[in-house]
């Protein structure tokens, strides 16, 4: 039995996660080791890291699909091993690659899944017609899934895994092979989702995507989890002890204001490009406007001054040893 | 909790259900599987009854053979067949096939009776022959040979009767030779002992007594104008029977007579209960219903796992157990449903044709016993479905499966069990608990044969029905726990 203290709004809460296999050929491989972290009530929560850093043994973990080798997770105050039925019901879960009853009718297919939810078969249908409407999906609620795009079966996925109104939702990827146009629509779901009331657990390789979308972010690398954050507080963290760029909008620059600009003190740097200069500081907080006054006093007409801040590739990269800049 | 996990079952059953009972697959199993049990029960109910009225002439037909020495060198010359009826008199127009037997690259010869009853196959060196009698259009009758000069034995309907030849050729023969004589417990034929007295030119001699001595009989007969003595009378027993020769002196013939229940190839279906037919056809319902459950289960957990629909099942507040038993029986039911409702058509069938029902219990234990060996098989395919990676793999490993269940467990049983002729039965009975196929079916056979008056070779063997039915519900535990351990260890 797993006596859990949980913070009052924590959704989900990872003592020690651990997660081995054992293989005939190589031994035994840890798939996740040792991983705590918690999302908040109300988080889009950025569960980042590259490709088999353990993110999807992650989430099968707290979705109770397999048990972990060690450690303990609790979802909505629920056991993942010992309360896994009551830890499902909070949790609507999209995987990275949504598998349907190909023959089954879209709609049919979201009643189906609301069968395990003590959900009537009026209130399911009119359930389903409604997160169809939400996904875009709509027209196509009496096609077979065979005849779905990889889009329409991500939104389809997403749809399902809102059916049963969870507190809880767990995206593995969810924007993974989706078009621009695609990604950006999901992406504004995921937003409105949240501001609905319901904690996303998000999980992705794509540092834009948790960038814009997340507000907290777990980051896992070979199994580790390796920093957990906000997005803001991780980004200023680089912005701390690195160098800063300073992005300066101008139609025409002459070369010898940028070999002015050169000669400022705090600057290490300055490059020219077709829309203006880019001008690397020494990351004091007053050189941005230093540079301002040197430009208007110079009567070069700028039409924009912004500091370039720190990606959360930069984070990532650093984190994980892949260098920052 | 409970709810939910019963909320998640029977989604999970009725999914499977539907989806499997109206697939195409099954749809062509149905049509197959109902060709043959249909077919099946309709052909073994109507030769059954036809065994009745046309097998069986209405008239008993006796062959009598004897050999020739036309010209006194001590071998064969010409075989002499008379054809009677069981009141003595000569049967017109019989036709009597002659196998070789002791050459059967040889093609059969083709004899015709006269008014006498009389067929004469000219300049024959054969010793062996067996004869198949037709008599008028639709008589088809058996009748085995096994001769040396001076006797022949013919199997009439499995009826073997001996036939004292003449005097001569009688001398040629030890005293101490005795023949059987078997009969069977039916009314369609009438067993007797009969004898035939001709001359060296084989005609028929009239007026020769025959003294029949042995146990409390001492019977006295004399043959007719025709030359023919029968006596249906006779006990069990062994028998001398003697005749004088024209010259004075005694010849005889030990007999032993006994009259035992063997089925004859013409008897193999005649007069076939409909329990009976309804156990003939359980081994070709075996196979269907097996390779049913194959063609159906192979892909029952590998193919979720392959199209990743298998976790949109395991995120739903069910426990992984309640997922594999909803699966489970919701294949179970969806072959279960037609295939009972075939069954029930075949017992119909098997009604209409025979007249009569098979018993309420054989009816009870087929129907469900085929379900309990479709529940087993199909719980051997979701162990294979949860190991494997690929459906094709799932599918050839279950087809290898049914093949050395259905055929080769047989074949090696048979092996192990000594004379393949004779096998040892209580050998057999014994392997025959590791193959569910066979635990049904000796279980079947058990249920049929204790129905009836007629002691089984198996029962006398020690077969006993309940321990099969037993041993079936091992098979179906054990492999609905191994299923429960595999599926919770794979799927992770």
């Amino acid at each position: 039995m797993v006596i859990w203290i949980l913070g009052l709004n924590d959704m989900i809460r990872t003592r020690g996660l651990t997660k081995v296999y054992k293989t005939f050929r190589s031994g035994e491989f840890t798939a996740v080791d040792d991983v705590d972290f918690h999302v908040l009530e109300g988080d889009i929560y950025g569960f980042l890291g590259p490709n088999g850093a353990g993110k999807t043994t992650t989430i099968r973990m707290l979705t109770s699909i397999i048990p972990p080798t060690r450690g303990s997770a609790a979802v909505c105050g629920h056991d993942v091993i010992s309360d896994s039925i009551a830890s499902r019901k909070n949790i609507g879960f999209m995987p990275e690659r949504p598998g349907f009853y190909e023959v089954m009718k879209a709609e049919d297919q979201l009643v189906f899944y609301g069968e395990f939810y003590h959900m009537g078969k009026r209130e399911t249908h009119k359930r389903a017609r409604e997160l169809l409407d939400i996904v875009g999906l709509d027209e196509f609620r009496t096609r077979r899934i065979k005849t779905f795009s990889h889009g329409m079966r991500k939104r389809l996925a997403l749809a399902q895994a809102l059916l049963h109104d969870p507190k809880l939702l767990i995206l593995d990827e969810p924007t993974g092979g989706l078009d621009p146009q695609g990604t950006a629509a999901f992406r504004d779901m995921i937003r409105e989702i949240n501001r609905s009331g319901k904690t996303i657990f998000l999980s992705s390789h794509l540092l834009s995507e948790v960038q814009q979308v997340c507000n907290r972010v777990g980051i896992l690398n070979r199994g580790r989890l390796v920093r957990e954050d906000t997005v803001a507080n991780l980004r200023r963290r680089i912005g701390d002890h690195s160098e800063s760029a300073i992005n300066v909008r101008v139609d025409n620059i002459k070369p010898s204001v940028v070999k002015a600009l050169e000669s400022l003190e705090g600057v290490v740097g300055v490059e020219a490009g077709p829309e203006g200069v880019l001008v690397y500081t020494d990351g004091a907080q007053a050189r941005s406007m230093e540079i301002n006054r040197f430009l208007v006093g110079k009567k070069v007409p700028v039409t924009a001054l912004y500091p370039v801040e720190a990606s959360l590739e930069d984070v990532f990269l650093e984190i994980t040893g892949g260098g920052g800049k | 909790m409970k709810d939910d996990n019963l909320q998640g079952f029977v989604a999970i059953s009725k999914r499977e259900f539907l989806s499997n009972l109206m697939s195409p697959r099954m749809a062509i199993l149905v049509v197959i599987f109902s060709l043959i049990v249909l077919l099946g029960s309709f052909g073994f109910a109507t030769l059954g009854s036809m065994s009745l009225s046309g097998f069986v002439p209405e008239e008993d037909v006796y062959l009598s053979a004897f050999y020739l020495d036309d010209d006194d060198d001590g071998e064969v010359d010409d075989l002499v067949v008379y054809a009677m009826n069981p009141e003595g008199e000569p049967q017109y127009n019989v036709t009597v096939q002659v196998l070789f037997s002791d050459d059967m690259r040889e093609p059969p010869y083709w004899l015709h009776t006269d008014k006498e009853g009389k067929a004469v196959l000219y300049n024959t060196t054969h010793l062996n022959f067996t004869f198949m009698v037709f008599s008028g259009s639709d008589f088809i009758s058996l009748a085995g040979a096994v001769s040396t000069l001076g006797y022949l034995e013919v199997q009439h309907n499995s009826t073997s009767l001996v036939y004292v030849s003449d005097v001569q050729d009688l001398t040629k023969l030890s005293l101490t030779d005795t023949q059987e004589m078997m009969g069977i417990d039916d009314p369609g034929i009438t067993p007797g002992f009969f004898v035939m007295t001709v001359d060296q030119d084989g005609n028929p001699r009239s007026g020769v007594t025959l003294n029949i001595v042995g146990g409390d009989e001492n019977v006295e007969g004399k043959t007719n104008e025709y030359g023919f003595y029968i006596n249906t009378e006779l006990k069990n027993g062994d028998y001398l029977i003697s005749l004088d020769s024209d010259d004075g002196s005694e010849y005889g013939e030990w007999v032993k007579v006994s009259y035992t229940k063997e089925e004859g190839l013409a008897d193999l279906f005649k007069d076939k209960t409909s329990d009976e037919v309804l156990t003939s056809i359980a081994s070709f319902v075996v196979m269907i219903a097996t390779l049913s459950a194959v063609i159906l289960a192979y892909d029952t957990i590998v193919r979720e796992r392959q199209e990743n629909s298998l976790d949109f099942l395991l995120c739903r507040p069910v426990h992984k157990g309640t997922i594999l038993l909803a699966k489970f029986l919701g294949v179970l039911s969806a072959i279960s449903l037609p295939f009972a409702l075939v069954n029930l058509g075949a017992v119909a069938i098997i009604w209409q044709v025979n007249g009569s029902p098979p018993t309420g219990q054989l009816i009870a234990v087929f129907v469900l016993g085929v379900i309990g060996l479709v529940a087993i098989w199909i719980l051997l395919e979701m162990i294979i479905s949860t190991l494997v990676k690929s459906g094709s793999t799932a599918n050839l490993a279950g087809i290898g499966l049914w093949f050395f269940f259905n055929i080769l467990y047989d074949v090696v049983i048979l092996l192990v069990s000594g004379d393949i002729n004779n096998p040892d039965l209580e050998t057999m009975i014994g392997y025959s608990y590791f193959n569910p196929n066979s635990c049904f079916t000796y279980l079947i056979s058990y249920v049929q044969a204790s129905s009836t008056e007629f002691a089984s070779d198996f029962i006398d063997a020690g077969l006993n029905g309940y321990n099969h039915a037993l041993a079936m519900g091992v098979w179906f535990v054990t492999l609905l726990m191994l299923a429960y351990l595999v599926f919770k260890k794979k799927i992770v």
